[in-house]
């Protein structure tokens, strides 16, 4: 395929690499038994430890580090069998001990990959490395006040770095990357993906060069983007600011840069200007983390089937189309609320229709979508297998499945019960049907002769006629039957 | 009312109260009155804690009574001001921190507390005990009660002073490169710093994480055993404490050191060694072989870069440790109106800290900064595992190391203040153990021709106080140098 | 080692101490003096492994469970805090930049 790049960047070609920061979903935070849940009062979630008070500990926390493994392990990384945490020495009201424990050169896990499609190719990205680290708190900074408020409810929840190579080469591209791994961590059901939120959050690494040119470019480091739209758009931008700077006979400062979405711009980050000197050193809190072969291979165990695998299998086994397949795996409760359904015996296709359109439609206006649990989904899968079953074997219209799909959502009786009480039950009395439809038909005269004459149109007019007289309840493709019959004569 | 109960050893203490001779109140009050005496002019405490003691000490009352053998029960300590006690100020030592009233209490506290331990005050410091004269003490300096003139040694130098006054029964230091060991040195107590790992530091303001450990500061040996058994053990809250079960250190008192070879490294008795120590030190293991152990000559070859590969590690960890005092969440804050972010942060950290604490955060903040973290930090870390070598290799020859635990007795206040490397050289023989994680121990093995007491420093194999104890305890059963009191206590007594 | 008023500065910095003049000169002295004593270690040839802490327990780092444990420090901490905002329940510092 050609070079999308071409067109818009002249000779000159993007550099892209992604850091990424996924909240780890873990019920406590890295070091400290603080709850993790996002939304409590200021500084409500703290402990002396997270507070950074003279004398406390860090201790690890099991599970985040098994998350970290897990998604080492579904990205096709090497798990370190000896990794060691690493202080990252800086000053910042958010960050409460003065450092941050992170990971540096002997990191969790090295050397992965994701594999992705983007603008209509099969794109590879390499993973440098993945490593745990705490995240900082938040300030907040009230434009007029002199002063700027600490919350450090944040402070120490769990993170996992992941961090790829320059291998992306425009911001549509880096976006999909970045969807792909958001799908994989959902999957694993190791972060919420949640980006308004902040639980995962993205670093662009950009440069430019000359195109055919194998050095790199001065790179600078983008934060701040908190949706995928902001992603691509601030790369984007940077791009073109960078093009701008050399074709001016200008060069590149390798620093950090803020996203403005307001003003879709880029502008350097004032309080990282001294940030080059982290002085990293090994954690003299924290014995260096040693993980046996035997674990990995018991964490490995438990890898869910990740979203490539299902949606082959979807097409393969359910005989879905490619579409509808690829949006069902798109994510781990939609693709399991699906098997769920078919299993108490829906019709897969039938299923994948009502599923993408009704039930995520109501998924997420009540937004529920961000909590991965299905359960929680105001109509369950045995329930909605149940409502496509009344369809599959007649009992009811599409059209009327509709209303019973709504009568569920406000009352929760199963859709057999509403069908009875409501009588939904489908007429498929054919002796029933020609008497309303010659009822409707002897109303119209004028309309029967306007039909007969050509006006082929007004055949919807007459099944609207009789499915009122009906109260919706006609058999569809009966009613269209009878009715083509009688009004040529028969 | 006035009573010398304060005078009994720890275990004598104990005895007396299990079996009701002596009422806890009256011990506690005896100590008190001690320190009303004697503070004047120590200066060992930089907060006294007398209504608590008396609560405590009531408590103990109730739990004896009611028949409870706790191993400290009714006991007065007192406690170095960096390990954290909940509702009483804790400084380190530091202006930083002068009125910083933890939340939480260090796991040595409650487990001294569970075994009814009475905490009459919290004890004066070099700040964020980096020192080695309690000179650095933001709150002034203690004095030594052998001679008012001299210093304690540091940086527990209140905790050695006070346990020499007999202001409490057993005092808690901490050790990074000698800190509960050379303060007992040079005022005629029993000091021991446990192997790394033996004693959570949960509650332990750090100075520098990989080598900080808690010990006991007592009259004798068999008093340390006691507190010993009582502070050690695992604490989930440290990750770097040992699940290893803690052994009955005071059952370990066996008095019998036959068979048990004493390494004696060559290179801890130079040339120039101050000869009243050389004398003691060989004295008290001539006692050793006596009673049946055998000396052996063993070698640490790397011991003279010790001192040079701690001032790289223990700052480097420290200018770490220390970011945290930074003016938000507790402590000092120093500000005016107009200050940005860097102006409080500096202002606060000049106003805070004192000299000493800037020079290690600025020498550590150099160690570990791009371009010098291959030649100092890296080099260091290399060292320290050829120090720990040293130490397993002798142990192949040897159950323990005997030495002097300083290379002079106590020294004037204000003698070696103006020259940081002079002061940083009296750590010589003790920093090797902390950089290895050994355990470490000093006991009172005679006086120099001032009459100020001569440490000697027994040095152990990870995890095995045990012999150290069993060893300082055996000499202490032929000898009296540690029953000797401060001259200051005889004139406190005529007033 | 050779130790310059600019570097003092540049650690200062990097420490977020603030020196008075004489300080600085002091400390400058005091740092080149143990500088040209921890050279020292110069004279050791020591193959190069992996940066590590020695003395940390060689069986890995210590792991615990993943539960929650509700604190109520920051009700003791706030307001003990240098500053806090009017309801107490922030840390407040001089704005912050960015």
């Amino acid at each position: 395929m050609n070079d999308p790049t071409h067109a818009r960047w002249g000779d000159w070609e993007p550099v892209i690499g992604l850091e990424v920061h996924a909240q780890m979903r873990t019920s406590s935070k890295l070091f400290c038994g603080c709850s993790t849940t996002f939304g409590a009062a200021p500084n409500a979630n703290t402990c002396p430890v997270c507070l950074g008070l003279p004398g406390v500990l860090p201790v690890l926390n099991g599970r985040a580090l098994e998350f970290a493994i897990l998604t080492a392990l579904a990205t096709g990384c090497t798990v370190a069998e000896l990794s060691r945490f690493a202080r990252k020495n800086y000053f910042y009201p958010d960050l409460p001990k003065g450092y941050q424990i992170s990971m540096y050169d002997e990191p969790l896990a090295v050397g992965g990959h994701i594999d992705f499609n983007s603008e209509g190719a099969r794109t590879q990205v390499r993973l440098t490395r993945i490593h745990m680290e705490e995240d900082a708190g938040k300030s907040i900074h009230d434009g007029a006040e002199r002063e700027s408020l600490v919350d450090l409810n944040r402070a120490g929840v769990p993170l996992m770095e992941i961090v790829s190579e320059p291998d992306l080469r425009t911001p549509a591209e880096a976006a999909d990357y970045l969807r792909t791994l958001r799908m994989i961590l959902q999957y694993l059901e190791v972060c919420d993906g949640n980006m308004d939120e902040g639980s995962l959050r993205c670093d662009a690494n950009v440069s430019v060069r000359k195109r055919g040119s194998d050095t790199l470019g001065t790179r600078t480091e983008t934060k701040n983007m908190n949706s995928f739209r902001s992603v691509e758009r601030a790369i984007e931008v940077e791009i073109e600011r960078q093009i701008e700077v050399l074709e001016g006979g200008g060069t590149i400062r390798q620093e950090t840069r803020l996203w403005d979405a307001d003003r879709e711009q880029t502008a350097p980050m004032r309080s990282k200007e001294d940030a080059h000197d982290y002085r990293y050193f090994p954690e003299p809190d924290l014995a260096p983390v040693r993980v046996t072969p035997a674990r990995i291979a018991a964490i490995g165990a438990g890898l869910p089937e990740l979203p490539e695998a299902r949606r082959t299998r979807f097409e393969t086994a359910h005989g879905l189309s490619t579409y509808d397949a690829e949006v069902l795996t798109t994510r781990r409760d939609l693709a399991d609320y699906f098997e769920a359904a078919c299993a108490a015996g829906g019709a897969p296709k039938t299923l994948a229709n009502w599923i993408l359109t009704e039930v995520w439609r109501i998924v997420r206006e009540r937004r529920l979508d961000d909590a991965l649990r299905i359960e929680i989904w105001p109509i369950s899968a045995a329930a909605l297998a149940a409502l496509v079953s009344l369809i599959e074997d007649r009992t009811i219209s599409g059209k009327i499945a509709k209303t019973v799909f709504e009568e569920m959502l406000t009352t929760g009786e199963a859709p057999a019960a509403i069908v009875e009480q409501r009588g939904l039950r489908q007429v498929s009395d054919e002796g029933a049907l020609t008497a309303a439809i010659d009822a409707v038909l002897a109303a119209h005269p004028d309309k029967v002769a306007e039909f007969r004459a050509g006006k082929e149109k007004l055949l919807g007019f007459f099944v609207g006629g009789v499915m009122k007289t009906t109260g919706g309840k006609g058999n569809p493709a009966l009613v269209n039957q009878i009715l083509a019959r009688r009004l040529a004569g028969g | 009312m006035v009573n010398d109960l304060c005078e009994l050893s720890l275990v004598a203490a104990r005895d007396a109260l299990r079996c009701g001779e002596i009422r806890a109140l009256d011990l506690a009050e005896s100590c008190l009155e001690r320190i009303n005496t004697v503070e004047p002019e120590v200066r060992a405490l930089l907060t006294v804690t007398a209504e608590r003691a008396r609560a405590e000490a009531a408590l103990a009352e109730t739990r004896l009574a009611a028949g409870e053998r706790g191993a400290l029960l009714g006991i007065p300590i007192v406690l170095k001001d960096l390990v954290a006690t909940r509702g009483v100020r804790t400084t380190c030592g530091s202006r930083i921190l002068e009125n910083w009233v933890p939340p939480y209490d260090a796991d040595c506290v409650e487990r001294l507390q569970q075994a009814g331990a009475v905490l009459v005050g919290k004890s004066n410091l070099d700040e964020f005990a980096m020192g080695s004269s309690n000179e650095n003490s933001a709150f002034g300096p203690t004095h030594n009660p052998w001679d008012l003139a001299c210093v304690p040694g540091g940086s527990s130098g209140g905790s050695a002073a006070a346990v020499a006054a007999r202001e409490c029964a057993a005092a808690l230091g901490t050790d990074t490169g000698g800190s509960i060991r050379l303060p007992a040195s040079f005022t005629g107590t029993c000091g021991l710093k446990p192997t790394y790992g033996r004693v959570s530091r949960f509650g332990l303001a750090a100075y520098a994480s990989s080598l900080d450990q808690i010990g006991p500061i007592t009259r004798s040996a068999a008093d340390a055993a006691a507190v010993l058994s009582v502070i050690a053990g695992h604490d989930p809250r440290d990750s770097t404490t040992s699940a290893r079960p803690v052994p009955d250190y005071e059952a370990a008192l066996t008095g019998d050191v036959r068979g048990l070879r004493i390494g004696v490294p060559r290179e801890y008795f130079p040339d120039e060694l101050n000869p009243a120590v050389r004398q003691a030190v060989e004295n008290a293991l001539a006692i050793l072989v006596e009673r049946g152990a055998e000396p052996v000559e063993v070698s640490l070859p790397h011991s003279r870069y010790a001192v040079a590969t701690y001032y790289l590690l223990a700052p480097a960890e420290a200018s770490s440790n220390l970011a945290r005092y930074d003016g938000v969440r507790f402590g000092l804050r120093v500000a005016d109106p107009h200050d940005d972010l860097l102006a409080m942060y500096q202002r606060t950290r000049d106003a805070g800290f004192g000299a000493e604490v800037k020079r290690r955060i600025l020498l550590g903040t150099w160690a570990l900064s791009s371009g010098y973290y291959d030649a100092y930090y890296l080099k260091a870390q290399r060292t320290r595992r050829l120090v720990r070598q040293d130490f397993e290799t002798a142990f192949q020859s040897c159950d323990l190391l005997l030495a002097p635990t300083g290379a002079t007795t106590a020294f004037q206040l204000g003698e070696r203040t103006a020259d940081p490397l002079a002061m940083y050289l009296s750590d010589v023989f003790t920093i090797a153990a902390n950089l290895a994680g050994i355990p470490g121990l000093s006991v009172p093995c005679g006086f120099d021709s001032k009459l100020l007491p001569i440490g000697l420093q027994l040095l152990g194999r990870w995890f095995d106080e045990a012999s150290l104890l069993r060893t300082a305890d055996a000499l202490q059963r032929d000898t009296d140098w540690h029953l000797r009191r401060p001259p200051l206590l005889k004139t406190a007594e005529t007033r | 080692m050779a130790v310059t008023l600019e570097d003092v500065d540049h650690v200062a910095r990097l420490a977020r101490l603030g020196l008075a003049d004489e300080e600085r000169h002091a400390l400058r002295a005091d740092l080149e003096s143990i500088l040209g004593y921890v050279d020292l270690l110069r004279e050791l040839e020591i193959p190069g492994e992996g940066p590590g802490v020695e003395g940390l327990p060689e069986d890995g780092c210590r792991e615990r469970l993943d539960e929650v444990r509700q604190s109520q420090a920051a009700d003791l901490v706030l307001p003990a805090a240098p500053t806090v905002d009017l309801e107490g329940r922030f840390f407040r510092v001089p704005k912050v930049l960015d």
